[in-house]
């Protein structure tokens, strides 16, 4: 920009004006303040039509500060345009002696903010009015960022699409007016700078290119970003701090050719073309992430990502069920392409490269039906899965200080895969555009026939256009049609997104222990006020205590289901396992999943996925027959498995069923007797039968196959459901099928429980432990020897164990009648414990034993009990068993 | 437990740092514990006993909802049982992450023991144990016996889980 020292020379004249002007005025007068103004702006005019714009922006700047200060702090006033004048002077004075300083604003800036005492960074904060307007903003503008997403993708495909940069011009430009008018200065800047650039793209002063669309990538993502604090916290929205990309941008528009301003990692990838050569060189690049912040972005990255693969397979297995969806591609385009967006920012260049080829399937994809090409369907999900698998390495690698152990994964293959997949169907595609411009509905409803393809294919010859197919793949892409329905569901996801928060385990934890506490001591004060005959004397005093009460075991309730999630993400799981072992053999099924907003704690549904891998598989592979043998059976030919999960009287009930070909009874007894684990004598029940396959390398298979039959699931399955102090129980019938039902306690925390007195303590008896109390008689207890003594029970001999025998608890009551028995459970049989007296029955939470405690044996926790005391929660198996050690000596 | 915690054990043990000690007493003597350990001092409150446990594991508190044991330091030292009085107090500390209870006879006061009053525990003689001692504090014309409270808690650690073991 050539700058002629006679214009500077006038405009500075004009200043010279404007600078006595600002001396006269006074400032506490409203009519010559709006004079003064005035002055202002048309030194602002003079300026912009010398083309001496540095000044005009600066000279604005000053002005919005001035009516800013106006609204806030006019006594600040004086100071500002004193400043701001200053500033004017010298951006002139360096215009004559042609120093160009692109940062000279931003100082400017900085300066004033300073003067309204809004500190370096530039906080900021808004008058009322401007409050009121910003959520009905945040709202736009999430819309308009997201158009503008959409705009930069189609760019990056096609880069002269003069429409294309149009519109972003014009949703940059709109979003920089009405941030400037609301005061969100940052966001505003952001705004005008990538409107600038923007402007010579429009104008062709500088051409468009794989670095710029990164540019404009960042700088949505920044946008986006910043909306999203902004939304959180006004305060945060203010004080983000975007200088970084303004500079960026800034420098870009200084010299458009440099190379070296961006990070040459972060714009490699971008600048490649959909069409780009197929064979391309591929490296795996360890990621080397930047964990100066303890980790915390790659942390947030990686559950995000991982929420957004969820999210695409889930979509994915809807497309595959259901046929074409809009909604479902844009789902799983807009989770690759937000794990594309932090993967570049992070330098994650696999990730990232993955995830961009990811996309250009997809947009392809958005032209043929998945449900009915298996191909892309595989392709998507291998894509999705070394994702899960870079992430998992990306996460070991922040766990150990960015040393990675395990091998690196490298994505070639995966990549390739998805490349010629893409590249079939691009082959395909161009057969396919003609259909969609006959008629695209009748395409949607498979109502087209060979012969009208013909037909397509022949107009496509003499149209003879051949050069631009692609253009013509864009252009029939129906773009406003996705993008109003993107809008339309981004408007959708933001209200579900405003009624949830994300919390840290631990704080939650935190809350539920400090709730738990709470019911105790409220308990005690009410019990203490009792004790006192306060509440029999005075009647409000009575029943604001039992409000009190009711209120603090409400908020108990919802502190317990504070971490309950739906178990859809686990049944989802699990119809992917199914599809996947589908794919692979020949068996076909459908999947139905009912009930899959059941809540149950996070804990335990991390805990279940494995148990229920294992019976899934068992179903599928065991329980449903071959296609052949179903046909003949009568039975249709898709297998069918259903994932049930229904809430009942306090526990969750997860049954998995199957319609196959049911246990075989005999098949089952007769493996059990070979195993030795049965007598040929011993007739057992149906159940007992069943619960036989939970015996550790039990299996009825004849062979081995790569998804079950070694006999070591099902034991699996059992002991994980066990250890959650859960229960499995099998129906089945033969020809019919099998179900397995699971059952599990809501929470890991909370146990019903007996209370019993044992000596000087009260010890807590685990309430699926208990069988049955019972009042021990002489009559029908036989000593075997010393101490060792079987007590019989509805006929059957039981052990009778002493707690002061095994361990050093010593009883109350010493004569054995006056006891009683409590006849448990447990992994080395049932028994008979004496206890002193039953206390009551309860709901305990369990609480970590702290310091060096935690390897108590025939103690397995504790709990507070109402009164405040500890309660030890006794560990029945391990009583039992030092009981039998102790006799064996 | 890892080599650095060792090496801060054979630190400690070489001799005590100048700095702030929590002094108490057990019969007529008084020890000193380096006041960053202490989490707080609370009266006796009702203990559950533990079965399996060594004698002077008294059992565990309920702390504000956390359960924590505590251990009498009499018994630990072999010191002669004595009724529990008003002055017993618990302190409670954090050592490495684990939180427990210590109870003694009463609580002195905090003192400031400059490095020049601490000396290193005395040798009694190759069949005393005196890893237990990291240094002789004087005050005045007294001693106060300063704790490694790291060594003496971590010790139960392992006593604990073999007692029940080998019963």
């Amino acid at each position: 920009m050539e700058i002629h020292n006679k214009e500077v020379r006038f405009l500075t004249g004009k200043l010279d004006k404007l600078a006595e002007e600002s001396i006269i005025v006074d400032l506490s007068s409203e009519t010559e303040i709006i004079d003064f103004e005035g002055k202002f702006n048309a030194f602002i005019e003079d300026a912009l039509s010398n083309n001496i714009k540095d000044a005009a922006e600066a000279a604005r700047l000053v002005l919005e500060f001035l009516k800013i200060a106006k609204d806030i702090l006019p006594e600040k006033m004086e100071e500002i345009v004193f400043c701001g004048i200053n500033q004017l002077y010298n951006i002139l004075k360096n215009k004559t002696s042609n120093l160009q300083s692109p940062l000279e604003i931003e100082k400017n800036k900085t300066e004033l903010n300073k003067i309204l005492g809004r500190g370096e960074k530039g906080k900021n904060y808004l008058l009322p009015f401007q409050l009121e307007e910003l959520p009905g903003f945040i709202v736009d503008a999430d819309v308009r960022i997201a158009e503008i997403e959409d705009n930069i993708q189609y760019l990056e495909k096609d880069f002269n699409n003069e429409e294309n940069i149009k519109s972003l011009y014009r949703h940059f430009h709109t979003l920089a007016g009405e941030t400037s008018f609301l005061g969100i200065l940052n966001f505003s800047r952001l705004t005008q700078k990538a409107g600038d650039i923007l402007n010579k793209i429009k104008n062709k002063e500088i051409g468009l290119n794989g670095q710029l669309i990164s540019l404009l990538l960042d700088i949505t993502r920044v946008l986006r970003e910043l909306l999203k604090a902004l939304a959180d916290s006004v305060d945060t929205g203010l004080g983000y701090d975007v200088s970084a990309i303004v500079q960026k941008t800034a420098d870009f528009l200084v010299q458009p050719d440099a190379d070296s301003f961006l990070d040459p990692r972060a714009n490699s990838g971008s600048q490649e073309t959909p069409n780009s050569d197929i064979k391309m060189e591929f490296t795996p690049r360890i990621p080397q992430p930047d964990l100066s912040d303890g980790g915390e972005l790659i942390a947030e990255f990686i559950s995000e990502s991982q929420e957004h693969l969820y999210s695409a397979e889930e979509a994915l297995m809807i497309l595959e069920n259901q046929g074409d969806n809009d909604e479902a591609i844009n789902k799983i385009f807009r989770a690759f392409h937000s794990i594309k967006g932090i993967a570049l920012f992070l330098g994650l260049e696999d990730i990232k490269t993955l995830t961009h080829e990811t996309e250009t399937l997809i947009e392809l994809a958005r032209k043929v039906s998945i449900k009915t090409n298996p191909e892309l369907c595989e392709a998507f999900f291998l894509s999705i899965d070394s994702l899960r698998k870079l992430l998992q390495l990306l996460q070991e690698q922040a766990k150990n200080n960015g040393v990675l152990k395990s091998e690196y994964y490298n994505i070639f293959a995966v990549l390739s895969r998805i490349k010629s997949v893409a590249d079939d169907l691009k082959n395909n595609c161009l057969k396919k555009t003609q259909e969609k411009k006959i008629g695209e509905i009748l395409l949607e409803n498979d109502t087209i026939t060979e012969s009208e393809l013909k037909d397509s294919l022949e107009k496509q010859r003499e149209s003879g256009d051949t050069k631009k197919i692609g253009e013509i793949l864009v252009e029939t892409k129906a773009v406003t049609q996705t993008q109003l329905s993107r809008a339309l569901e981004e408007q959708q996801t933001k209200s579900i997104v405003d009624e949830t928060v994300k919390i840290s385990v631990r704080k939650l934890d935190d809350i539920i222990n400090n709730i738990g506490e709470l019911v105790i001591v409220s308990g005690q004060v009410c019990q203490s006020l009792n004790v006192l005959n306060l509440n029999s004397k005075d009647i409000k005093l009575a029943k604001n205590t039992n409000d009190l009460d009711k209120i603090i075991r409400n908020i108990q309730n919802i502190s317990m289901t504070l971490r309950f999630i739906p178990v859809r993400p686990l049944f989802h799981k699990m119809q992917r396992l199914i599809r996947d072992l589908s794919a692979k053999t020949e068996k076909q099924m459908h999947v139905v999943i009912t009930g899959e907003e059941t809540e149950i704690d996070r804990n335990i549904i991390e805990l279940i996925s494995d148990p229920l891998t294992h019976m899934v598989r068992n179903s599928f592979d065991h329980g449903i027959e071959e296609k052949e043998v179903r046909v003949s059976r009568g039975k249709p030919a898709f297998g069918r498995i259903e994932l049930i999960a229904y809430h009942k009287s306090g526990n969750l009930i997860i049954e998995v069923k199957d319609d196959g070909q049911g246990l075989n009874k005999e098949k089952i007894l007769q493996k059990a007797r070979m195993l030795g684990l049965l007598k040929e004598t011993d007739a057992l029940d149906d159940k007992n039968i069943y619960n036989m396959i939970f015996h550790p390398g039990f299996s009825t298979a004849e062979k081995v196959t790569d998804i079950s039959g070694r006999g070591v699931g099902m034991d699996v399955a059992k002991r994980n459901i066990d250890k959650l102090r859960g229960k499995i129980e099998i129906n089945s019938k033969p020809g019919e099928g099998t179900i397995f039902i699971i059952k599990l306690p809501l929470t890991l925390g909370i146990i019903d429980a007996t209370v019993v007195s044992i000596g000087r303590d009260n010890y807590i008896i685990p309430l699926f432990s208990v069988v049955e109390f019972v009042q021990p008689r002489f009559k029908n207890i036989t000593s075997i020897s010393e101490k060792k003594e079987v007590i019989k029970i509805h006929g059957e001999l039981f052990p009778v164990i002493h707690l002061d025998n095994c361990s050093n608890i010593s009883y109350k009551k010493l004569k054995l009648e006056e006891q009683i028995g409590c006849l448990v459970d447990s992994d080395y049989g049932r028994a008979c414990i004496l206890i002193d007296a039953i206390v009551g029955q309860q709901q305990v939470v369990i609480k970590r034993l702290e310091g060096n405690l935690g390897y108590l044996k025939g103690i397995s926790g504790a709990t507070i009990l109402s009164d405040g005391k500890v309660g030890l929660i006794l560990d029945i198996d391990g009583i039992i068993s030092l009981a039998h050690k102790k006799n064996a000596r | 437990m890892t080599n650095k915690n060792m090496d801060q054990f054979d630190s400690l043990a070489a001799l005590a740092k100048e700095g702030k000690y929590l002094t108490f007493a057990l019969r007529n003597e008084e020890y000193g514990l380096e006041i960053l350990k202490v989490r707080e001092i609370i009266g006796l409150m009702e203990i559950t006993a533990i079965p399996n446990v060594p004698a002077y594991v008294r059992g565990v508190i309920n702390l504000r909802g956390k359960v924590i044991p505590v251990i009498d330091l009499r018994l630990k030292f072999n010191l002669k049982e004595v009724d529990y009085t008003n002055e017993t107090c618990v302190i409670v500390l954090n050592v490495n992450d684990l939180i427990m209870g210590i109870i003694v006879d009463r609580v002195c006061e905090v003192l400031d023991i400059a490095q020049q009053s601490i000396e290193p525990s005395p040798n009694f003689g190759a069949n005393m144990r005196n890893d237990f001692i990291i240094g002789m504090g004087k005050i005045g014309d007294k001693v106060k016996i300063l704790l490694n409270i790291e060594r003496i808690l971590t010790e139960d650690a392992s006593a604990m889980r073999e007692v029940p073991a080998t019963e």
